[in-house]
């Protein structure tokens, strides 16, 4: 028997190590071994006023505070009756544009692009390709900068609430960035080029990709839940109706373990950038199909190292959706803009969006005088883990022939390529 | 002379203030000529070091590795820095000391508590000793550069001590406690430049009390202004301030 034990994966979200036993060369008890300590945000915020929700939930993660701060926004406006204006919705969809770009440029950067290139450092990484790292600083700055002025910092939003907003953004500084905007655009395809030289290892594996889609628009903020199996998910349950949303999405804690994994009837499954893709890709901006094609991925792509190649590919695409969007919320008059009333009653609510690392889910029930007394919260991590695990039961037999050393180094490249967020799946 | 030896880790967190740093990105790289890094797993995977001079820790001690981990870095290295407010003042995770039974709120979460870690959350100078602290839900990362630069020149950092308010003023951030709103800018040590003001947001405290705080005269101005006293307390607890703020109200009665 030989067992394979990695203590903690460096360059990933949060603590997980890995194990796996091989007898006679068949993978047994394959795991992650998630570490994060619990910090029961849900248990947390039972028993409390809604309208600290989203700020404790934020706080679940520092890469993507704002799709935990939207999606319980969402939730909790569902639960009141309460509907958004129509600026706030494109306001909202510009910062879930801003922070997919801030936590994919994350990733792509920091933590995955070194496996790409054999340095482990990224820093060491950032002395090599200093070009590349500048304009990759371009693009982050642009992100940072778009949430910092819509939201009120680049992590930890403080503007947005239930039913607006503390204040609006002022309009110059929204000009302001819509002006920066072709120039970020032409370095992040010069990013693209650079990562076309990136050489993924081959590992297919078909599963089954889950995500929000919309009929005429690449589904971020807003949708429905569809898989590549069957085709609308959220047609078995009403998104609000909770009952068929735990009966179909399980949430599941194996023996002793601190995170609690997902499946979709029984089967695990992927969220993500590549799970978007390959639902949605015909819906890209133009410049991101190009990206797609200059990547070499080609839909439906069931090789998990490209999911970094592909969030490379919705950077581009929300690098040209911004302008869209600011050009749409320059011509609104924001002088008449109100936040909706909030009329404080019991009720219960679903939020879903498209968080960086995929399909979020906030779920909650308050009472009469707005006490939370239910709340759950499925981020996209808990989801794939499942499915990553299924991935390295496939993978790790092929890895037999390399060394130990690299063997190693392959399980920790496929989990990075995955973008895991364990403190958020652990929560 | 070899460089100082840095590390940037974490316990349990939301890895918040690693984000905040790497989002300065360059100044961040302009130091690694005076530094060396020891350890930053989130950015490298390589192996660790042994010693440090500096170390950097973020999170909250939650299961027992956290702490084996917090108690044996504190003996590897000659500074030691707790980064965020969890490390400071226990923070966000912090709130579940405030209900009524932590083992309540582990079995709400999940099936099977057996081994899932549910201490009191506590800041890492509870624990261990600690030699500076850089404070705020994220910190700030000029100060995390200026601790850094002060070190390198072996000058001791400080955060200078005035309140949230003095910054709000001068940025002419209108005073929401004025509007009848629990803002604890008085009592709370400044440095964030009143992000939270900019935003027409009541600061909730998330840098700590000042060394000796105006509690008298702040609990005058929020009667006048008839926030209660229990919505204050309330406040409080979202970054862990509670316990200091009652036991101040306790010695001064």
């Amino acid at each position: 028997m030989h067992i394979i034990k990695i203590d903690h994966i460096a360059k990933v979200e949060g603590h997980t190590g890995f194990i796996a036993k091989i007898t006679d060369g068949r993978v047994k008890d394959l795991r992650l071994d998630v570490k994060e300590g619990a910090r029961l945000i849900e248990g947390i915020l039972v028993g409390r006023d809604f309208r600290e929700a989203p700020i404790i939930v934020s706080r679940i993660c520092g890469i993507c505070p704002l799709a935990h701060n939207l999606a319980c926004i969402k939730a909790l406006e569902q639960a009141l009756g309460i509907k958004p204006s129509s600026l706030t919705i494109l306001l909202r969809k510009l910062l879930t544009a801003g922070q997919i770009i801030q936590s994919h440029s994350l990733h792509i950067f920091f933590l995955a692009m070194g496996d790409f290139f054999k340095i482990p450092s990224s820093l060491k990484l950032a002395r090599k390709f200093p070009k590349e790292m500048k304009k990759m600083l371009i693009l982050r700055d642009l992100a940072n900068q778009l949430v910092d002025v819509i939201s009120g910092r680049p992590i930890h939003a403080l503007i947005t609430q239930v039913g607006g907003w503390t204040k609006l953004p002022e309009k110059d500084k929204l000009k302001a960035i819509f002006e920066k905007t072709p120039e970020v655009l032409k370095e992040t395809l010069n990013i693209v080029e650079f990562l076309a030289r990136a050489k993924t290892p081959e590992f297919i594996r078909q599963t089954e990709c889950v995500g929000l889609a919309l009929k005429k628009e690449y589904a971020l903020y807003d949708g429905n839940v569809i898989s590549s199996k069957k085709k609308i998910l959220s047609k078995d349950f009403k998104l609000a109706d909770i009952d068929k949303f735990d009966k179909n999405f399980q949430e599941f804690q194996r023996p002793y373990e601190v995170v609690k994994m997902t499946k979709y009837q029984g089967s695990p499954y992927l969220v993500g950038a590549l799970a978007r893709i390959n639902l949605r890709s015909k819906l890209l901006n133009p410049k991101a199909s190009w990206a797609m094609k200059k990547l070499s991925i080609k839909v439906p792509d069931y090789n998990l190292f490209d999911n970094t190649l592909a969030q490379m590919v919705e950077i581009v695409h929300l690098v040209e959706e911004i302008p869209k969007l600011l050009k749409l919320i320059l011509k609104e008059n924001f002088a008449k803009e109100k936040n909706k009333p909030i009329r404080i009653k019991a009720g219960s609510g679903l939020g879903v969006l498209e968080a960086p690392r995929g399909t979020l889910y906030h779920y909650y029930k308050i009472d009469s005088k707005g006490i939370m007394q239910k709340a759950n919260i499925v981020p996209p991590t808990a989801q794939f883990l499942a499915n990553l695990e299924e991935d390295l039961k496939v993978y790790l037999p092929k890895l037999k022939k390399f060394s130990s050393k690299k063997e190693r180094q392959m399980i920790k490249m496929l989990v990075r390529a995955y973008d895991p967020c364990i403190s958020c799946a652990v929560h | 002379m070899a460089k100082p030896k840095i590390a940037v880790v974490s316990l349990t967190a939301c890895n918040g203030c690693q984000t905040e740093i790497l989002n300065q990105a360059e100044k961040f790289f302009n130091l690694l000529d005076f530094v060396e890094i020891g350890n930053f797993p989130l950015v490298e995977d390589e192996k660790s070091s042994v010693k440090f001079d500096v170390v950097f820790i973020e999170g909250s001690p939650v299961t027992k590795e956290n702490f084996n981990y917090l108690k044996d870095l504190r003996k590897r290295t000659k500074f030691l820095v707790a980064l965020g407010t969890c490390a400071c003042l226990g923070g966000i995770p912090k709130i579940k000391n405030y209900a009524r039974s932590l083992k309540e709120k582990a079995r709400y979460v999940y099936k099977n508590i057996a081994r899932i870690a549910n201490p009191k959350i506590q800041p890492l100078k509870e624990i261990v000793k600690i030699d500076a602290e850089l404070p705020g839900c994220p910190p700030s990362s000029q100060e995390f550069l200026q601790l850094i630069y002060d070190f390198l020149v072996g000058r001791p950092f400080k955060i200078s001590e005035h309140p949230i308010c003095y910054e709000c003023q001068i940025k002419g951030y209108p005073c929401l406690l004025l509007e009848g709103k629990a803002c604890l800018g008085p009592l709370i040590l400044g440095g964030c430049q009143a992000v939270c003001l900019r935003s027409h947001y009541p600061c909730e405290g998330c840098r700590g009390l000042l060394p000796d705080p105006a509690l008298a005269n702040y609990l005058k101005i929020i009667k006048k202004h008839k926030i209660k006293l229990s919505k204050l307390l309330n406040i409080l607890e979202k970054f862990g301030l509670k316990e200091e703020i009652q036991e101040l109200i306790r010695s001064k009665s």
